[in-house]
């Protein structure tokens, strides 16, 4: 039986949502169909380049946090 | 401190409930990166995106504090989804900004169409990146945190939709939306000229 694929399972093979057997399948078969193969390029492109988006706050927000939690146990203990 | 690194997030919440206040600051040294990112990818402002991580852990903590955190297990999703609620309110209080517009009443920036390139070339310093991050920014509200919950979390689709509450194939389209999307978007844009004044 030919199974056919959508950007779906494209995405859950991506997460590993798809079934070992599908996966294998939909891999071999990409290439095949290049609308399906330019979106699962799309996907790996993006989650490839996720790294590069995370950037890293000052220190003053991480200090102003733990002041305020400091301040409301005090505060609660005294209560 | 180094025992408290290799702790779940699960152990450090219990940790800090019975009165360790390092485990609280190691919960906010683990996740803030993602959190501030998140916001950041919305406001695009430093400044904004620092008080919305604040609020975000701040919120966090009450929610601790009053015995009503749930979410066991699922800390990072249950962050990112306050930070990027915050920083979409944030945008919607901000948006009534004045406009500036011209004669015929237009947003000059959309009849100019170029507010949004001569902030790349300001940027400029990782180009790519930074389109990206603007091509985020641009995204339906849900797409982007279908996005953000996926790669950010490092969520499957499954736990995705039971976080969220919406069905599978929900959150399947939404992520398949959020990828052409970002395609369309970061399409160069060819300019048009005027074939009258430069005739072949």
């Amino acid at each position: 039986m030919i199974k056919t694929f959508t950007p779906n399972d494209v995405l859950k093979n991506q997460s590993g949502e798809l079934p070992p057997e599908d996966s294998a399948h939909l891999n071999a078969s990409l290439s095949e169909y290049s609308e399906l193969e330019d979106f699962a390029d799309a996907a790996d492109d993006l989650q490839t380049k996720i790294p590069d988006l995370l950037s890293e706050p000052s220190e003053k927000p991480l200090k102003n946090i733990m002041a305020f939690i400091q301040k409301e146990l005090e505060e609660k203990q005294k209560s | 401190m180094n025992t408290l690194k290799a702790s779940t997030d699960l152990d450090l919440i219990e940790s800090f409930l019975s009165g360790n206040q390092n485990a609280f600051e190691t919960i906010v040294r683990r996740h803030q990166k993602k959190i501030y990112s998140t916001a950041m990818l919305v406001v695009r402002d430093k400044y904004v995106a620092e008080d919305i991580l604040q609020d975000t852990f701040l919120k966090f903590f009450k929610v601790l504090n009053e015995g009503r955190y749930q979410h066991l297990d699922k800390l990072l999703p249950f962050l990112l989804r306050i930070s990027h609620n915050l920083a979409v309110d944030y945008i919607r209080r901000t948006s009534n900004a004045p406009i500036i517009t011209t004669a015929n009443g237009k947003n000059i920036f959309d009849f100019l169409n170029i507010g949004d390139e001569i902030a790349f070339d300001v940027i400029d310093k990782n180009f790519e990146t930074e389109r990206l991050k603007w091509a985020i920014a641009k995204l339906p509200e849900k797409q982007r945190e279908m996005l953000l919950l996926r790669y950010f979390a490092d969520m499957p689709f499954k736990e995705i939709a039971e976080l969220i509450n919406v069905n599978q194939n929900t959150c399947l389209g939404r992520m398949r939306y959020a990828i052409k999307n970002l395609k369309k978007y970061l399409v160069p844009k060819v300019k048009k000229y005027d074939q009258n004044l430069y005739p072949k």
